[in-house]
């Protein structure tokens, strides 16, 4: 019996702030404009120039700590992390290291039909670097550099090991980045590099508390690379160990042509980045009536809308919690509560769309099927119109399609045959063919029950109303043998 | 050459800028043997004194400096030209913008000269590691002018300029003062905008005036000083007028004299000197307090490990990616290796190595972090200091000017030049060199050194003992 591994992982995130202008000068913040056009001499590092800190990202970072329910440190410093590579304007880059503006607090995810909290370990400010785009190999051209994105703000966000899963990570990643942009404090567009992602992961045996050699897969920047490169990577490892070798230190990167992970240029010796305190910027203090500000200038946020959901729409905590782990989520669910039966929205929501957006690795803000069309659906299911069976078939295929409702329901044919009159020949045969059941539920096994309204549906082609069908299946079984 | 002489000329129209510009630049050309300058500005500069002159004929002020022609050491930023920090890694390179404090001067109507040779990345005491040869003293050409301002102190002596500026981290501006024998200005670590000064230290940098008489070195930092939005260690403190209390009489001072700073390891004749200045003083009421600021051996270590820690990460920039001299070579690290040990001098080296090592894992506790501690502990030696005294007089520099190569290759042996400079930068204190007499035919001169922000204390000082120097021969 080989032996069971289970995956530890850890995210390391990069979000770009969505300040107006950089971190350490007043060069605005571009993405689609001609390279090194939005530049000075601060954020090229030429001689002479210091750093002036943008207060705005600092207003946006207090607004994702807060968020993430971080402990805030009121005094936080920056650091030099010194190492050369052209992207690197001044051969270090400020960032923080001792002194962190957040650490600790968690993001709740919505996870396996309930929801999950992840740890998270730090939070702080740095400053990105340019843009390099490579020759291809064996080109005459050398590497090119695009200084417009060198200086762009970004808040780190920092993992606990505590992931566990790839899809989970998924997940994480999707999550950060919907209250990100819930926030404004970021846009969140991975095509254009808003939001990167760095995994740590290490397998062990399944049970185990230690913690095995992490490897690092750097530069995962689509949340379906990310599932792919930590699957790939679990089997790995998990494969190098059950041959009994050793994974070694080292990082990597994800090729989605091939969907392995590759290891990166070795280096000879490990960074040394010699963190120094920066001498050019003063401590950041983080007054009371600036965290004040912020919070009033914060959207709802997850907990409080969890608190109001189960007080405006009487919805059980583990609903709430997982309808306002995703701030666009909660507002779908919103748009359509407001016409429909919570609870009813609650569980399409939670079991058929998540299901969908889940298996094609979709978020809600990416879901085909708009509030409108699934209140739509509602409408139609209310109105008894379809049945339960024929109305998830519906979803799924206005989820691919995009069709609208009624355009479904008609093309496949589907109704719902309720009356009376018309079910109950169906039901009379169907006891009729099976005397001895009949008999054997009268004597006591009620559990036939779901046999007879399944073939009376099975009847029917799947039309027949499930819930009507029972009720005349058991006036019929309990008025006396021989039925009719 | 002084501000008050240039101005009353030019106000009366007996001296005209354009007419003081060209007969400069002829001076300087003629004195080339100096190598104070490393570029001149005479299109720009010229063009500046004919506004000027405009100016001056129409009645308005250009401002206390207008028309004053000032030199500026060549590790600051003068928007067109080129700044080359005495290196060949910056061969090439023009400055794209203005220094705050280069501005500042040119909204007074300063005209600006030309740049200053110095000390590559004013990494030296004697203006003979630049890329572009050494510094002679004015006073005697054998000799050394000092640095890492060599260049700036040398041209304010010799008559090249009105007044420089130049630039200061463990003495570099005292030093080079004193060896040329005219007035060098530290400020308080903050007062003056370090925005367009290339980084050596960056909390030790500060830029300041040399000028050939207290009253210049006062208007000048008046001009240059005053918090920067550009520069978040630039302190938010008013700026007085520092030359409001030149002339009036001194209050009733105590003054300390550190005996630390007074040991065998200073010439006689220097301390022969600042002794009779002091006598000088005692007569007219002022009290002197011995004292001890008993870590003074340590500032000289402290400083290269912290002062080479902070260059080792300013220095990072020199690449040859985006400006100044690439090694062609067509691999990446190689082209690093290769740029910056072509590119920069020997001194430059050591120190980025020295201070890359005092940051390395394993190192950084007992180096630098230690080193930082001990740095407060300096400055609390000051402080205690100050509780009972408020002004320190010293030697600036332990020996005369030396001879060109003489201390050149034993760099701890140079090191040692700064040894009585360093303990004020440590604790970011003001602190200026004032000439006060020669020794045969070379310069000596005298430190002050005051509390933090209390320029204005200093230069009234400083005005009170030019004012009852006699330069004869101090033996």
């Amino acid at each position: 019996m080989p032996v069971l591994y289970e995956a530890v992982i850890g995210l390391e995130f990069h979000a770009q702030l969505a300040t107006k202008t950089k971190m350490f000068c007043s060069c605005p913040v571009s993405y689609d404009a001609r390279p090194n056009s939005q530049t000075c001499p601060i954020c090229l590092g030429l001689p002479g120039t210091l750093p002036m800190l943008n207060r705005e990202s600092i207003s946006h970072a207090l607004r994702v700590c807060l968020a993430l329910n971080c402990t805030i440190h009121r005094r936080s410093t920056f650091a030099r992390k010194n190492y050369f590579y052209p992207d690197l304007a001044k051969g270090y880059q400020i960032t923080q290291f001792d002194l962190p503006i957040a650490t600790g607090g968690y993001l709740e995810i919505p996870w396996q039909r309930g929801t999950s909290s992840i740890s998270i370990r730090r939070a702080h400010l740095e400053e990105d670097t340019a843009k390099m785009i490579h020759a291809a190999q064996g080109s005459r051209e050398g590497s090119k550099l695009d200084y417009n994105r060198a200086g762009i703000p970004l808040l780190e966000v920092v993992t606990e090991p505590v992931i566990t899963e790839p899809a989970q990570a998924r997940v994480v990643m999707q999550t950060l980045r919907d209250l990100l942009r819930h926030l404004g404090a970021c846009n969140g567009n991975l095509e254009q590099g808003n939001l990167r992602c760095d995994a740590n992961i290490s397998v062990r045996p399944s049970g185990s508390t230690e913690l095995w050699q992490a490897v690092e897969i750097k530069n995962l920047n689509s949340f379906k690379f990310l599932e792919q490169a930590l699957t790939y990577e679990i089997h790995r490892q998990t494969s190098r160990y059950r041959q009994g070798g050793l994974i070694p230190r080292e990082a990597r990167h994800f090729d989605p042509e091939t969907g392995n992970t590759i290891p990166m240029r070795i280096k000879e010796t490990e960074e040394d980045y010699r963190y120094v305190n920066e001498p050019d910027l003063l401590p950041l203090i983080i007054a009371e009536s600036w965290v004040d500000t912020v919070k009033t200038s914060m959207p709802e946020l997850p907990s409080s809308m969890n608190k109001r959901f189960m007080q405006q729409y009487q919805l059980p905590e583990s609903t709430t919690r997982l309808l306002t782990s995703s701030p666009p989520l909660a507002v779908f669910f919103e748009r359509i509560a407001v016409h429909h039966d919570p609870v009813t929205v609650a569980n399409w929501i939670i079991g058929p769309l998540l299901s969908l957006l889940n298996n094609a690795s979709l978020t809600i803000d990416q879901c085909p099927i708009t509030p409108e069309i699934l209140a739509d659906l509602l409408t139609v299911t209310e109105q008894a119109k379809i049945t339960p069976n024929q109305a998830k078939q519906v979803l799924e295929e206005a989820f691919h399609t995009g069709d609208p409702i009624n355009t479904i329901i008609t093309s496949r044919n589907f109704t719902q045959i309720s009356d009376p009159l018309l079910l109950q020949p169906i039901i009379d045969e169907t006891l009729k063919a099976n005397p001895f059941l009949v008999e054997q539920y009268r004597e006591g096994n009620q559990r036939l029950l779901s046999y007879f309204v399944g073939s009376v549906i099975k009847a029917t082609r799947g039309k027949a109303n499930p819930y009507r069908v029972r009720e005349l299946l058991v006036r019929c079984l309990d008025s006396g043998p021989g039925a009719s | 050459m002084r501000v008050r002489d240039l101005r009353e000329g030019y106000c009366s129209g007996r001296l005209r800028p354009t007419e003081v510009c060209r007969a400069l630049f002829a001076e300087i050309a003629r004195q080339n043997t100096l190598n104070a300058y490393l570029c001149t500005c005479e299109d720009s500069a010229l063009a500046a004194a004919e506004e000027l002159e405009q100016q001056y004929r129409c009645g308005k002020d250009p401002g206390c400096l207008g028309g004053i022609p000032i030199a500026i050491k060549d590790n600051l930023n003068v928007k067109g030209y080129p700044t080359t920090c005495g290196s060949k890694i910056l061969a090439g390179y023009r400055s794209g913008y203005h220094a705050t404090l280069v501005s500042k001067l040119l909204a007074q109507g300063a005209i600006i000269v030309g740049k200053n040779n110095l000390d590559e990345f004013a990494m030296g005491s004697s203006n003979e590691t630049s890329a572009y040869g050494p510094v002679r003293n004015p006073f005697d050409e054998r000799r050394v002018a000092g640095g890492s301002s060599g260049g700036s102190a040398a041209a304010v002596a010799a008559n090249l300029c009105c007044a420089a500026i130049g630039s200061d981290t463990g003495g570099s501006i005292r030093q080079p003062a004193a060896f040329c024998g005219v007035v060098g200005v530290r400020p308080t670590y903050g007062r003056v905008s370090r925005f367009g000064l290339l980084a050596y230290a960056s909390s030790f940098d500060q830029a300041g005036p040399i000028a050939s008489c207290v009253e210049d070195a006062a208007t000048i930092l008046t001009v240059i000083s005053g918090q920067d939005h550009l520069d978040a260690t630039s302190a938010p403190v008013a700026v007085p007028d520092f030359t409001e209390n030149l002339n009036r009489e001194l209050p009733r001072l105590r003054i300390g004299l550190p005996t630390e700073y007074f040991t065998a390891g200073v010439d006689a004749s220097i301390k022969a000197g600042i002794e009779s200045v002091v006598d000088r003083l005692r007569s007219t009421g002022i009290e002197f307090h011995r004292l001890s600021l008993p870590h003074t051996d340590y500032a000289l270590p402290v400083y290269h490990i912290v002062a080479n820690a902070e260059a080792s990460a300013n220095l990072a920039r020199y690449d040859g990616v985006r400006y100044g001299f690439r090694a062609t070579t067509r691999h990446l690290a190689e082209m690093y290796k290769r740029t910056r040990t072509e590119g920069f001098g020997q001194e430059v080296k050591r120190r980025i190595m020295v201070g890359a090592f005092t940051l390395s894992s394993g190192y950084i506790d007992a180096y630098y972090t230690h080193a930082q501690k001990v740095r407060t502990l300096i400055k609390q030696d000051f402080e205690a200091a100050f509780s009972k005294v408020d002004a320190i007089l010293t030697p600036v520099t332990p020996t005369l000017p030396f001879f060109i190569g003489e201390k050149f290759d034993d760099p701890l042996v140079m090191y040692l030049s700064d040894i009585l400079t360093i303990p004020a930068s440590l604790a970011g204190l003001p602190a200026m060199s004032l000439p006060i007499g020669t020794v045969g035919s070379l310069p000596i001169g005298l430190q002050i050194i005051s509390r933090h922000f209390d320029e204005k204390l200093m230069f009234q000082l400083a005005a009170t003992i030019e004012r009852g120097i006699n330069h004869a021969s101090v033996i």
